[in-house]
């Protein structure tokens, strides 16, 4: 029953149900000839003209090299690129000098046919911004071109990227292992500017998830035009492979270049405001999610003047905000009587919602375990739990176990003192709960 | 009626029941047919040991005999001798004849004489893999231990050997870890396919040191599944050789009739067969029940599973441990509870009697499994979950309710009860289905008979074609690679898929240039992964199964009704389109069965006997008779089916009590097929009118497609059967209705063909047991006790016309005889 070439195009195609007998091959040639140039793979001179790189050789062959080198008094957004030298990231925790590392690949689904076709490194040279791209000319040429990155990231003190550490790095080991070849990327020092990126902008510049080209629209005015979107880029590499026509993958180089650039910033920007603290910062929230990120950093002080500063904005969120993490971050220093300031402060700006909940139930603990003020401990209890009404159960148990204990105290304390037991809590809850 | 202690005299109680069903086996009394068949004695057999290999590691053979195992029995001795020398061998043995020490031996042997060395372990389910994992590393343990004791010896090794499954239940973060330090690891060839040797870069250290593939369980891998794990091997093949090693397979089966031929298939490699057990097995009788006849006209008997109840009751109150195999999930339910039933009111004596099957909870099954070996449950219901290798210890008796279908599969359940020195016995009820009916009434059939064939087809282009995007997603195809024995045809593959775009030749290569993830678009266990979803909506939507796409409409089509757990849904609506069919839980005291009109077309016909009728090898002319008797051929067809109707069938009585018309999409594949022609002599030689020698022909390929079941060893929806541009199930259904299309004055085929795309390897076979396969229908029908038809054999009475029985008999007489006539000349 006809060829197997003419059956086998029949089940890639999908529909999986073959066509009637006797009406005829529906279609035979479905598929377009991408270009004239089908199967005429170009010479790797002919893609580096284009392209505007050299032939690059390693011990493993030879792949495309292309540098661009943004000076560093060329704008970028409202930037300047020397604005973007980072040559220190230790505020970042991160030791040695910085390369940035950022990726194309055929694919973003991982495994063994998932390949990086083309490998962007950036570094700061004297004030100037260098790019290396290595590009791979054909798949046969992937050694030279996992020879050529570690090359160039051999001599860097840490890695940057930007979702690196789920994406970039493990394709690239991917890669090596797949050569059998130990990967070189493993011992260095790495930092994701994703995470660091998602602590300090994530609840308002780009609160689904953090995109870079969101950051650096948001931080730097940077608009990009005519980019590239990622969906697109395995399919133009693809058409290159094909066609031998490097023209597709301009875009895709330039796109790759200014990922870097936007990285470098952003990682710039990060490290000033890791660096400085308050100082650096542009506004009360920078200031709040600064303070976070110095905290986990153990940098208490700096944190703690950055919650300071946040208490003092023109805007009146920040300040609750800002009263209420450094409540916390005194507390976390045993610092109680301020931290109760603090939590005064809170409820003096935002009486309800759940940061008033919060501050409430703070100050509870403060009073009843500090202070011994039962009454004062109890009524702020209550009002939580007022606050609480459509809440989850779970907190509002712990709540009513409070009120209890509280309840039994008074009650203790009053027989001790001699006085008269009182109906303490006349409001009959709604889960039936025995208070005493 | 409470139990009995248990540590009554059971050889006593079970020599009494069997006295008690030998009675009843007796001699036909007064025309009545025996309810016992067959009680067939299999003599105690003395165990055969022999020394463990001189090279086995002295640490290895220690802690083996301190876990009960000081010598081995001569299977095992040489299953250890083929693998040392570096041979492929497949073992097959019966159950708890210690198959599982065969591989582990040379496995952990190679892992204490070389740390880096590896092994894969895959088993069909994670059950599966569990269990031996429990084993393993209680003998790692063993090692580890022994060593610690040992120790002080300066230089000496520490043993620590890594055991761990990988399947879709390892956490991702242990994954990692699994990679890196696990000298074994048991899978399944699921996640081998699309989490591992995707991945293979990730795995490096377990290819570059694979010593050993262990495929447990390989009489599992027929037909579908089997052609894709073929292709898996071949997968798995290339990594390998990507990473320089070979390792050695050592695969172990239930007893099939060609174990050596399926393992070669599947792994493409020469195998040793080691097929002589040695182990030891106590005295051991297996008896053949058949429900007595209620209504002989009808031909409708007792209930099988009230009969499986009583035989089970004799033995459960003698104090023996028995284990009941049902059929289905929902017959499990029902058997569980008549027996708890009859054990009502000793307070905790419920738990004693315990179901299984798929869709418990592990833990609940890790506590029944327990409960067996320990002895404290005294009876488990099950479905086949517990036909496979899980560890439950040796019980006294199995009682099987219903033919499981296959011989293998019988032995395997059979296999279920016998402990190696004392009595044990299995009793085979029989369900009115077909197979079961000629089973029960021939059991020299059964008891002579090879076990059925693993047939599978790793070349079907459908299942090949996928197989081939995940390789080449994993490595790239040189330029004249082959792909198992493929060349010519691979070469076409990877031409199209060059075609298509998801390869790019160049350099000497083929590459991958697709961003799919192949691996994700394949499912093992159909050909097509397209599929329909159940959503429950009774009170929230919920999605509670899925079928495949060939059986999608025929079984979720409008007012189906959708057994899960014994829980009944109602389809209300069938979205085609959208793959979905929305049921709501309904109670009613019926099922359903589709109608489904089918149609086939021959294509290409393979190969052809239109001379003589039996017999091997060409016919000679001068022995031809002057008329062709039983033309038979296999080839391609093309297969149209749609779902026209269906019926409403009660439970228990299987009445039919209502119907209903569907009109559904058509569905199309291409197969393959295996046709019997009846030639116009023989139609025009028939005494009786159109209607009923078309009755006559449609009676036959009924109980033709059951006999091609049994003899194909598949299962009930891996063949389909049509007659030549008929309608079969409406021609069941309708009876004397007239049958446009059924060209019965002709020459009618009767195909049977692969119900898969691009067909799973049954036709040619099929067509090589033409013989067989007429010889056991004729032997179907005419041994069959009922008056005009039944379900037994050529189909019910009310279905196929009154004398469909007559026809076809007749008809398989004259094609049967003239066969022996002509091998006579």
């Amino acid at each position: 029953m006809g060829d197997v070439a003419s059956r086998l195009r029949q089940i890639v195609r999908g529909s999986g149900q073959a066509p009637r007998p006797g009406s005829g091959p529906a279609r035979e040639l479905t598929y377009e000839l991408d270009s004239p140039g089908w199967r005429t793979p170009a010479t790797l001179e002919q893609v580096c003209e284009s392209l505007g790189g050299t032939a690059f050789d390693t011990s493993a062959g030879s792949c495309l090299r292309i540098c661009r080198r943004y000076e560093s008094d060329r704008w970028y957004g409202n930037l300047r690129i020397g604005d973007c030298e980072v040559t220190d990231l230790s505020a970042l925790d991160t030791p040695g000098s910085p390369i940035f590392l950022d990726i194309e690949t055929t694919g973003l689904s991982g495994g063994a046919g998932t390949v990086a076709f083309l490998v962007g490194c950036g570094y700061f040279d004297l004030g100037a911004f260098q790019i290396h791209q290595f590009l791979l000319p054909s798949y046969a040429a992937e050694r030279a071109l996992l020879a050529a990155v570690a090359d160039s990231v051999a001599g860097a003190g840490c890695l940057v990227t930007y979702n690196g550490k789920t994406f970039d790095l493990p394709v690239m080991e991917t890669r090596w292992l797949f050569h059998r070849i130990p990967p070189p990327l493993a011992e260095k020092a790495h930092l994701d500017m994703l995470h660091t990126a998602r602590r300090l902008w994530r609840d308002r510049e780009a609160p689904q998830g953090c995109n870079l080209s969101v950051l650096e629209r948001d931080l730097f005015g940077v608009r990009r035009t005519g980019d590239v979107p990622g969906f697109e880029i395995p399919s133009r590499y693809f058409r290159f492979l094909r066609t031998g026509d490097p023209a597709p993958l301009e875009t895709v180089l330039e796109h790759n270049r200014l990922d870097l650039v936007s990285l470098a910033a952003v990682t710039a920007r990060a490290a000033a405001i890791a660096h400085g603290g308050s100082p650096a910062c542009r506004d009360g929230r920078e200031r709040l999610a600064a303070g976070r990120l110095l905290e986990r950093g153990g940098r208490f002080a700096a944190a703690e003047q950055c919650y300071r500063d946040a208490t003092a904005d023109a805007d009146a969120e920040v300040r609750t905000d800002g009263w209420c993490r450094l409540a916390i971050r005194l507390r976390r220093e045993r610092r109680h009587a301020e931290a109760a300031d603090a939590w005064r402060q809170v409820l003096a700006s935002a009486s309800s919602g759940s940061i008033g909940t919060l501050a409430r139930q703070a100050l509870a603990v403060h009073m009843e375990h500090r202070t011994g003020d039962f009454d004062g401990a109890r009524t702020l209890a209550l009002e939580a739990l007022l606050e609480l009404e459509n809440e989850l159960p779970r907190r509002r148990e712990d709540l009513l176990y409070r009120l209890a204990r509280l309840d039994r105290k008074i009650t203790r304390r009053l027989e001790r003192t001699g006085g008269v037991q009182v109906d303490l809590l006349d409001q009959p809850t709604d889960e039936g709960c025995v208070l005493f | 009626m409470a139990l009995p202690a248990r540590l009554a005299d059971k050889d006593g109680g079970l020599r009494d029941v069997l006295a008690r069903l030998e009675a009843a086996r007796g001699p036909e009394a007064a025309g009545r047919e025996p309810i016992v068949t067959a009680v067939e004695r299999m003599p105690a057999i003395e165990a055969r040991y022999a020394p463990f290999p001189e090279q086995t590691d002295a640490r290895l053979r220690a802690a083996l005999s301190v876990r009960g195992a000081a010598q081995l029995y001569t299977h095992q001795a040489e299953a250890l001798a083929h693998t040392f020398a570096g041979r492929n061998v497949v073992v097959i043995t019966p159950t708890a004849s210690g198959k599982t020490l065969c591989y582990n031996v040379p496995v952990l042997d190679a892992v204490l004489r070389d740390p880096s060395a590896r092994a894969l372990y895959l088993f069909p389910t994670k059950a599966l893999a569990q269990d031996q994992l429990a084993e393993l590393q209680a003998l790692a343990e063993r090692l580890a231990e022994q060593d610690s004791r040992g120790a002080g010896a300066p230089g000496s090794d520490n043993v620590q050997i890594g055991v761990f499954t990988y399947d879709g239940d390892t956490p991702q973060d242990a994954r990692r870890a699994i990679r890196g330090r696990a000298h074994v690891v048991l899978s399944n060839p699921d996640m081998l396919h699309s989490g591992i040797l995707p991945h293979h870069p990730r795995w490096a250290k377990l290819f570059e040191n694979l010593r050993f593939v262990v495929i447990d369980e390989l009489h599992a891998y027929r037909g579908v599944f089997g052609s894709h794990l073929g292709n898996i091997i071949r997968r798995l093949h290339r990594v390998c050789r990507h990473y320089g090693s070979d390792p050695v397979f050592i695969c172990s089966s239930a007893t099939i009739a060609n174990p050596r031929e399926l393992a070669e298939r599947l792994t493409g490699e020469p195998f040793e067969l080691v097929d002589r057990s040695g182990a030891p097995r106590g005295e051991k009788f297996f008896v053949f029940v058949n429900p007595p006849v209620v209504n002989a006209q009808l031909g409708i008997r007792r209930s099988y599973l009230a009969q499986t109840r009583q035989v089970a009751l004799e033995f459960l109150k003698r104090g023996l441990q028995i284990i009941v195999f049902a059929q289905s999930r929902l017959a499990t339910e029902i058997l569980t509870t008549y027996l708890k039933d009859a054990y009502e009111g000793a307070p905790g004596a419920s738990d004693v009697i315990r179901g299984y099957r798929g869709g418990y909870l592990p833990l609940r099954r890790r506590e029944i499994e327990k409960g067996l070996r320990a002895g404290e449950v005294r009876a488990v219901v099950s479905t086949n979950a517990l036909e496979l290798g899980i560890d439950i210890g040796a019980l006294d008796v199995a009682v099987l309710a219903g033919y499981p279908g296959t011989i293998a599969a019988t032995w395997q359940r059979a296999g279920r009860a016998g402990r190696r020195s004392s009595r044990s016995a299995a009793v085979l009820v029989a369900s009115s289905a077909p197979l079961d009916q000629f089973i029960i009434r021939h059991p020299q059939y059964f008891f002579g008979a090879s076990p059925e064939h693993g047939l599978v087809n790793p070349d079907n282009l459908h299942i090949l074609l996928d197989h081939v995007k995940c390789a080449a997603f994993e490595l790239p195809f040189r330029e004249g690679e082959k792909f198992g024995e493929l060349d010519a045809d691979l070469q076409a593959v990877l031409t199209v898929l060059g075609e298509e775009g998801f390869l790019h030749f160049a350099d000497g290569q083929w590459n991958w240039t697709s961003e799919s993830y192949p691996a994700d678009a394949v499912s093992l266990r159909s050909i097509s992964s397209d599929n329909f979803v159940v959503v429950d909506q009774t009170d929230h939507e919920r999605v509670i199964g899925e079928t495949d796409f060939t059986s999608g409409p025929a079984t979720l089509h409008e007012k189906a009704i959708y057994i899960v757990e014994g829980q009944l849904f109602q389809v209300e609506r069938f979205d085609f389109e959208g793959r979905k069919a929305y049921v709501r839980a309904v109670e009613c005291d019926y099922y359903t069965d589709a109608i489904t009109y089918t149609r086939v077309t021959i294509l290409d016909t393979f190969e052809k006997v239109s001379g003589i009728v039996s017999g091997d090898g060409p016919a000679h002319p001068e022995t031809v008779p002057d008329t062709l008797w039983s033309p038979r051929s296999h080839g391609e067809v093309h297969v149209v089916s749609r779902v026209v109707g269906f019926k409403k069938i009660k439970f228990y009585t299987n009445e039919n009590v209502g119907s209903g018309e569907l009109d559904l999409p058509e569905q199309q594949m291409h197969t393959t097929a295996y046709w019997l022609t009846i030639p116009a002599e023989v139609m025009g030689a028939l005494p009786y009118g159109p209607d009923d020698r078309r009755d006559g022909v449609v009676g036959l390929a009924w109980a033709m497609k059951n006999i091609a079941q049994l003899l194909l060893m598949c299962d009930r929806h891996d063949i389909g059967l049509s007659i030549d541009g008929g309608n079969l199930d409406r021609a069941i259904r309708t009876g004397g209705a007239a049958e446009k299309n059924l060209d019965i004055n002709g020459e009618p085929n009767v195909f049977i063909y692969d119900n898969y795309p691009g067909g799973i390897g049954f036709s040619q076979p099929l067509y090589a047991m033409h013989d067989a396969l007429l010889a056991r229908t004729r032997d179907l029908i005419a041994g069959c006790p009922c008056e005009s038809g039944c379900p037994s054999c050529v189909g019910p009475e009310g279905n196929t016309g009154p004398l469909a029985k007559a026809v076809a008999s007749q008809i398989l007489d004259m094609l049967v005889a003239r066969a022996h006539t002509s091998r006579e000349i």
